[in-house]
């Protein structure tokens, strides 16, 4: 096999001698000491009056011509006499190729051209021609090899029709990989003789050879180890390099990387994903396609092209299916030795932060302008958030005011109210059209109408409470009014119901004493007339004594007997409810005593008794029970319990609700609709409470009004009577109206 | 003449009654509506006087029926309650017109209206 034949040359090499028409490879490390072989290889050529053609590169050229003139050799006849040829490696070697290929025939005639004319003499005598190549060098660096020994073999194949030595140079650096070992043996096989580099080549004699071979068998010992290790720490590298990919690839946040020119060049699949593009339809594509904004991405481009860092850009992307995202781009660029490599790029979705952003703005607006107060607060209480009609209305601005307490606006004799509030909204609960009363910066009082609702956080829990103020102080001094005219309108109607009970005696009176006059001569008959009178007259004391009561306005609580009181207004009533066969049923439990304004108090017995009247016109049963008893709510808060109750038809549930609203009536000819209206409201002021229960199935109909007045009243606010409380909102709120 | 007295207070109408028959006249007291019409067809009265509010029928709708059976019949109404007021207006307003006194009535004015003079007693 030629390759052990090139191999015996190897080991015995005849470095400056070649037969005629040998063909040597000479590898070389270092391109001075190559160049110095060289020189010496042509110069002892054209020295012996030999030709020399020479096709390197420019650089072996120049330094060639150098050492060739430093050797004393007078390059400018040698080239006058023909015989010395220089020609550039690459050019030569441009003109040999077809399809990248070097051609037979060209190189044939070019190459054989030139050793045909390095050969005649002006004698005509042929002379003798040494060749130096770098062509297959050239292709071989560009990693040509299958060209490179095709070269070499038509190198061989000119040898055998012209007469010529030829040395081809190659660099060893072009056979550093481990793949280069089976191919430096083709391209020796192509060689009568091979070369070695110069650190062998330069050897003196056989021990020293042999030491070295010793060396270079150790080395290669020692290198194939390293490959091996090499080729390990390799595999791990890749492995490592796949697992990174395969990280990016999968990472959630989508990445990609933009060539200088604005090219995608990779991209990963959250970021395919986030478009909704195949990687065909988006990686090779210019990322100005995807961006909805042109001078954006335009601006981006710039700024990365002047090696910015973006940390937020603000874009917005165009997905396939043509909607928008908007999103956030991080990205920065990847240069390598002072050039642009490519863009770092993360983009990160916004578009429903940004949404969700929008629509909390638009709250935000409606919230701020707002004519009603929106206040929130976190469960403790302390104000969270204020808005412009909450500094309107109470005075306090944002700044002041959030981060405090929101008893800072609650009248202290209220701010027992607050824990009740807190802990409905703590229950989920919400509170509406809750009346109370709060107070401004300046101190002065409001009547106020709140909503309050618990806000919970996204998993469900109750963090805060929003309320919405509504200032109804104008309403209210409305109400007032109609209520003082109410009153005045319902001592009209008790008026007349006096007017009745008095005439009438006064009739009989009147009559009586006719009759005395008429009878004067008959002194019994006249003794019976006068003590007839007299009975009727005591009649008409008694009403009077009794109705005089309601128009004593007593601004001071004081002690009220609340039987004495019933038992004064069925007196009052006594005719009516006989007229109307209307039976009593008397339960009193003791002595039952309130602190209360008795004329008010009298007012609301008078109302539920005269309604428990309109609602039993065919008779029936009026109940009227009264005994000491604790408020529904708070058996800590003594009072009197007191249940008016008729068998009358009842109240359909759809009324119920309305019963203690003004202008709500369903007596439509006598009715004012504010009755139960006025009496709720006197005892709201009691710090009392009320509630309906009614039953409209026939043969156990009926409605029940139960009352609860306690002991001691609330202590009264400043302006008096004008201050309604709301003692229990709950109550107030939604159960009295509750029916079992 | 005959007079019927309608009063749901006994004592009203037997002084009433007490007052006319001092008078010469022919008079019944009875205490509802249903009363005066079960006497007026036994003694055919000249005048009907009844209290206007009353348990069951009250004054105005007892004067209706006496007046479509005896539609010579006198009625005279008096009452001492605002509320009948109402009730007259109403009547008023269905073709009826009725004599109203305001309770308490002058005895007196009560005969001189009725045509009988006051023998016994002076003013």
């Amino acid at each position: 096999m030629s390759t052990s034949r090139n191999y015996a040359a190897a080991v015995n090499p005849k470095p400056d001698g070649f037969e005629h028409s040998s063909h040597v490879v000479q590898f070389y490390e270092d391109d001075s000491q190559f160049l110095e072989k060289l020189s010496r290889f042509i110069g002892s050529a054209l020295g012996a009056g030999d030709a020399a053609v020479v096709i390197a590169t420019p650089a072996h050229r120049d330094g060639l011509a150098q050492r060739l003139h430093a050797r004393g050799l007078d390059m400018t006849f040698a080239v006058q006499q023909g015989r010395f040829i220089s020609l550039d490696a690459a050019e030569t070697l441009t003109r040999l190729l077809v399809n990248d290929w070097p051609d037979a025939k060209r190189f044939a005639e070019i190459v054989g051209g030139v050793i045909e004319q390095a050969q005649a003499t002006e004698q005509g005598k042929q002379q003798r021609v040494v060749a130096f190549g770098e062509m297959v060098a050239l292709l071989w660096a560009e990693g040509k090899h299958d060209a490179a020994l095709h070269l070499e073999q038509l190198w061989n194949d000119l040898a055998k029709t012209h007469s010529f030595t030829l040395c081809c140079g190659y660099p060893m650096a072009g056979f550093s990989e481990e793949s280069h070992t089976e191919l430096i043996q083709k391209v020796c096989a192509e060689h009568s003789h091979v070369i070695p580099a110069e650190s062998y080549a330069s050897l003196l004699n056989e021990e020293e050879r042999f030491l070295n071979i010793v060396c270079l068998q150790q080395k290669a010992q020692a290198l194939q180890r390293e490959m091996a290790e090499r080729k390990k720490a390799q595999h791990a590298l890749q492995l490592r390099e796949a697992e990174l990919v395969d990280f990016l690839e999968h990472a959630v946040i989508a990445m990609h990387w933009v060539a200088a020119d604005g090219t995608i060049l990779w991209a990963n699949k959250a970021e395919m994903e986030l478009l909704g593009y195949s990687r065909e339809e988006y990686v090779g594509h210019h990322i100005r396609e995807f961006h909805a904004d042109e001078p954006v991405i335009e601006d981006i481009l710039r700024r990365l092209g002047r090696n910015e860092e973006l940390h937020g850009y603000e874009a917005r992307l165009r997905h396939k299916d043509g909607s928008l995202r908007r999103v956030r781009i991080h990205s920065s660029v990847f240069m390598q030795e002072g050039k642009f490599v490519h863009t770092r790029c993360f983009t990160i979705d916004v578009t429903d932060q940004k949404n969700a952003d929008e629509a909390r703005m638009r709250l935000a607006a409606i919230v701020e302008s707002s004519d009603d107060a929106i206040v929130s607060k976190d469960l403790n209480g302390i104000v969270t958030s204020w808005n412009r009609s909450a500094e309107r209305i109470f005075g306090y601005k944002a700044g002041e005011i959030i981060g405090k307490p929101i008893t800072t606006i609650i009248p202290p004799e209220l701010h027992q109210d607050e824990p009740m509030i807190l802990g409905k909204i703590r229950r989920g609960e919400r509170i509406e059209h809750f009346e109370t009363v709060r107070v401004k910066k300046n101190g002065e009082r409001i009547h106020v109408s709140l909503t309050i609702s618990p806000v919970k956080n996204d998993r469900g829990n109750v963090i805060g409470a929003a309320k919405i103020v509504r200032d109804i102080t104008e309403n209210k001094k409305i109400e007032e009014t109609l209520r003082l005219n109410e009153r005045l309108a319902s001592v009209g109607r008790l008026a007349a119901t006096i007017a009745h009970e008095i005439n009438n005696p006064l009739e009989a009176v009147t009559n009586l004493l006719y009759l005395a006059k008429r009878d004067v001569a008959d002194s019994s008959r006249v003794r019976r007339h006068l003590e007839m009178a007299d009975h009727e007259l005591t009649r008409v004391a008694h009403i009077t004594r009794q109705t005089l009561g309601f128009y004593r306005d007593n601004a001071s609580p004081a002690s009220v007997d609340i039987s004495q009181v019933l038992d004064d207004l069925l007196f009052l009533y006594g005719k009516r409810l006989s007229a109307r066969g209307i039976e009593i049923v008397k339960q009193y439990e003791g002595k039952i005593e309130v602190s209360a304004l008795a004329g008010e108090i009298r007012q609301v017995f008078s109302n539920l008794i005269a309604n428990a009247i309109d609602a039993m016109p065919d008779g029936g049963s009026l109940i009227v029970r009264a005994s000491n008893s604790h408020e529904w709510n708070n058996s800590d808060l003594p009072g009197a319990r007191v249940i008016i109750a008729d068998t009358g038809s009842g109240i359909d549930p759809e009324n119920r609700k309305k019963l203690f609203q003004p202008f709500f009536t369903t007596k439509k000819e006598v009715g004012t609709g504010l009755g139960l209206w006025i009496t709720s409201g006197i005892v709201e002021k009691h710090g009392g409470s009320i509630r309906v229960r009614s039953r409209t199935e026939a043969g156990r109909s009926g409605t029940a009004f139960a009352l609860f007045l306690p002991a001691t009243p609330p202590r009264q606010e400043e302006e008096g009577a004008s201050t309604l409380r709301s003692h229990a909102p709950d109550f107030v709120n939604s159960e009295r109206t509750s029916v079992a | 003449m005959k007079i019927i007295v309608v009063d749901d207070e006994p004592v009203i109408a037997d002084t009433l009654v007490d007052i006319l028959n001092g008078e010469g006249c022919k008079a019944v007291a009875v205490s509802d509506g249903a009363s005066a019409l079960k006497w007026a067809p036994m003694m055919q009265p000249d005048v009907v006087i009844s209290d206007v509010i009353m348990p069951g029928m009250n004054g105005v709708e007892t004067a209706k029926a006496i007046m479509q059976l005896f539609p010579k019949c006198r009625i005279i109404l008096f009452s001492g309650q605002s509320a009948s007021i109402d009730l007259l207006e109403q009547a008023r307003a269905e073709g009826y017109q009725f004599e109203v006194l305001a309770k308490p009535v002058n005895p007196g004015l009560l005969l001189s209206k009725l045509g009988l003079p006051k023998s016994a007693v002076s003013g």
